[in-house]
């Protein structure tokens, strides 16, 4: 089933928009993550989609017929809440069972029907208990199965691993996500957490104030994000003021001179370098050396807080690499990885900043290095 | 550090202190009554007015002959507005809670000041407004006036307390308002929908201001009843109907208790 919205608009009340004049196509059959900062708008829009929001402006389009105003429960899409909203009432199986006894199917088989998907959600052996005695995670695949259970057209789901504790919420994760590609569903799935935008989607669509900032593959968002704001949102994210010279040949950063990107637009620019693009390197093949302010091991890699000049950067180094007493460390930057934006002058970096995980934390303890 | 008398355990003091002091207040009266009732009349014996030879039981039968009427215009007119209060103000809270539109917030208000009106104003509203209508009638509508905003209070606070997330689903899942308001909300409100009938049957059982403004010698309700007994009957008589007037009401309250188990607080199953 494709889904899309054209020009979609929503406003709780004068000056309080929440989407602004949202089209897109999702892809079909595929998971699309709708990924911003809270008040982006991207539960309203997964609302208006679902019919339980009344859009000001705007369609949305299943399989190109306009269901504006088809009634929520007659749009066949299926919803997973953040809160999972099961029915205290109902048993587990009543609960999974609700989207087929509104559609009049017979008892035996709605059981039967609700039962297979419960299994499907590895919930088989639950039916009778009452849903207030289950886990957060037992309680998101009861939601789960129950939006599954009556085959809905479109699958959206609002934050759903966001009530679970981290450790629990990594594990459902991979299952989840498993899950949802074997159905092969239009999927839509709202979420402030990026990595799992990373991890999920087929298609990753970053919002920002009711708007579409960038929609794309995750690999290509991440690799070439359109603004400095994508850039910052997803990952830890350098950004250098820096200048690309009148010829458009030269980058010049406060720390190095190097020679710019292919096609790069002469004037003021951000230059976007993440953590992982900067490198440890010998003396010799060095862009730049910097002051060593900090290294946080983190495991897969080892984050190092470097000055180069004034100019603070994150390097992610090897785990196993040995930062020894050296005042200075030589730093190398991967040029392909480079990606500018344009800066007007005088302009602070823009946001909202991710800062890496600890690092608050670590520039409160250690004194500035400026040299 | 640590006081020899810490703030906390004063307070708790005084608490348990002022709720003892409640239920005496509350108990002892009651305790009188109830003394006199079944005391009292044996001291009386032949010379209480009717109580005959029977001691308290008689009494009591004596009492039940009197005020027959009352107690079935009472019964009647409980019967009557529970189910009407619980049927008007249900969907009213719902519509305010779920379905607010221009005004709604006023008209709320508005709903719930016959609290704050004497019952004197609205019996004599009542007789001017609509002086011609069956009395039964205008009692009805005393009542449901004194009643509806405690049944909009209470249902308007668990529709409150219950978020609308689970009438979301219910839509998403394929369930109309009706089927919803069958299967989802109604069967998540029936605690307060029985504490609700609960405050309105109290309040409709002892409501005297109405009661006694608009009764005529034909048809009275028990308090106003009640009220006649202890002004030109003798102790005992008024002690036995005072037990009479209570019987109904606490039985209720310990129904209530009974059913606040786990089942109940979540919600029958339908």
């Amino acid at each position: 089933m494709k889904l899309e919205v054209r020009g979609l608009s929503k406003a709780y009340g004068p000056g309080r928009a929440a989407v602004v004049s949202l089209s897109h196509v999702f892809p079909e059959g595929r998971i699309s993550a709708l990924l911003g900062p809270s008040g982006s708008g991207k539960s309203t829009t997964l609302w208006m989609i679902a019919g339980l929001t009344d859009p000001d402006a705007g369609a949305v389009l299943l399989d190109g017929r306009d269901v504006t105003n088809v009634p929520a429960e007659k749009r066949d899409i299926g919803m997973v809440f953040q809160s999972y909203a099961l029915f205290p009432h109902l048993t587990v199986l009543q609960n999974v069972a609700f989207g087929l006894r509104t559609r009049g199917v017979g008892k035996a088989e709605r059981a039967a029907r609700a039962r297979e998907v419960l299994e499907t959600v590895r919930m088989g052996g639950f039916e009778s208990r009452p849903v207030d005695g289950l886990s957060g995670g037992e309680q998101q695949r009861v939601a789960l199965a129950r939006a599954l259970a009556f085959r809905p057209r479109i699958l959206l789901l609002d934050e759903p691993l966001s009530a679970l504790d981290a450790k629990l919420r990594e594990d459902l994760r991979a299952e989840l996500f498993s899950l949802l590609r074997a159905l092969a569903l239009t999927t839509v799935y709202v979420t402030h957490d990026q990595a799992e935008a990373l991890a999920l989607g087929d298609e990753l669509v970053v919002m920002r104030e009711g708007r579409i900032e960038q929609a794309g593959r995750p690999a290509e968002v991440y690799h070439r994000p359109a603004s400095p704001f994508v850039a910052r949102f997803l990952g830890a994210a350098n950004l250098v003021a820096g200048d690309v010279s009148t010829r458009g040949d030269d980058l010049c950063l406060p720390f190095a001179t190097i020679e710019a990107p292919a096609g790069s637009e002469a004037g003021p620019c951000w230059a976007l370098l993440r953590p992982e693009d900067l490198e440890v390197v010998s003396p010799a093949e060095a862009d730049f050396t910097a002051a060593l302010a900090s290294a946080q091991f983190l495991g897969p890699v080892q984050r190092l807080r470097l000055y180069a000049g004034r100019q603070e950067l994150l390097l992610d180094a090897p785990n196993d690499l040995a930062i020894g007493d050296e005042a200075r460390i030589p730093v190398r930057m991967k040029r392909e990885k480079i990606v500018l934006f344009a800066r007007g002058e005088g302009e602070t970096p823009p946001g909202p900043s991710v800062p890496p995980p600890g690092a608050a934390a670590v520039s409160d303890v250690f004194p500035r290095i400026v040299n | 550090m640590s006081l020899p008398i810490s703030p906390r355990r004063v307070a708790r003091t005084a608490g348990i202190a002022v709720a003892v002091a409640l239920a005496v207040g509350l108990v002892a009266p009651l305790v009188v009554t109830a003394a006199g009732a079944f005391v009292h009349a044996d001291w009386y014996g032949q010379r209480s007015e009717g109580a005959a030879a029977g001691g308290a039981l008689g009494l009591f039968r004596y009492v039940l002959g009197l005020w027959s009427g009352a107690l079935v215009t009472s019964l009647r007119l409980v019967g009557t507005v529970v189910p009407l209060a619980l049927l008007i103000g249900t969907p009213a809270a719902f519509a305010f809670r779920r379905r607010p539109f221009p005004g709604s917030g006023s008209l709320e208000t508005l709903a719930m000041t016959p609290l704050a009106i004497p019952g004197i104003a609205l019996a004599v509203g009542l007789l001017l407004g609509a002086g011609r209508a069956p009395r039964f009638g205008l009692l009805v509508a005393g009542h449901l006036a004194y009643t509806l905003p405690l049944v909009l209070k209470t249902v308007s606070n668990a529709l409150e307390r219950e978020g609308a997330d689970l009438e979301r689903v219910a839509r998403s899942l394929g369930a109309g308002p009706w089927k919803t308001a069958a299967w989802v909300t109604l069967p998540r409100l029936v605690p307060g929908l029985v504490l609700s009938a609960l405050l309105v049957f109290a309040v409709s059982w002892g409501e005297f201001n109405v009661s006694f403004l608009l009764a005529t010698p034909i048809v009275q309700t028990f308090p106003a009843a009640l009220y006649l007994t202890y002004t030109t009957n003798s102790f005992p008589v008024a002690a036995a109907a005072t037990l009479i007037f209570l019987a109904p009401i606490v039985p209720a309250f310990l129904a209530i208790q009974a059913l606040g188990g786990e089942e109940f607080r979540r919600g029958l199953s339908v």
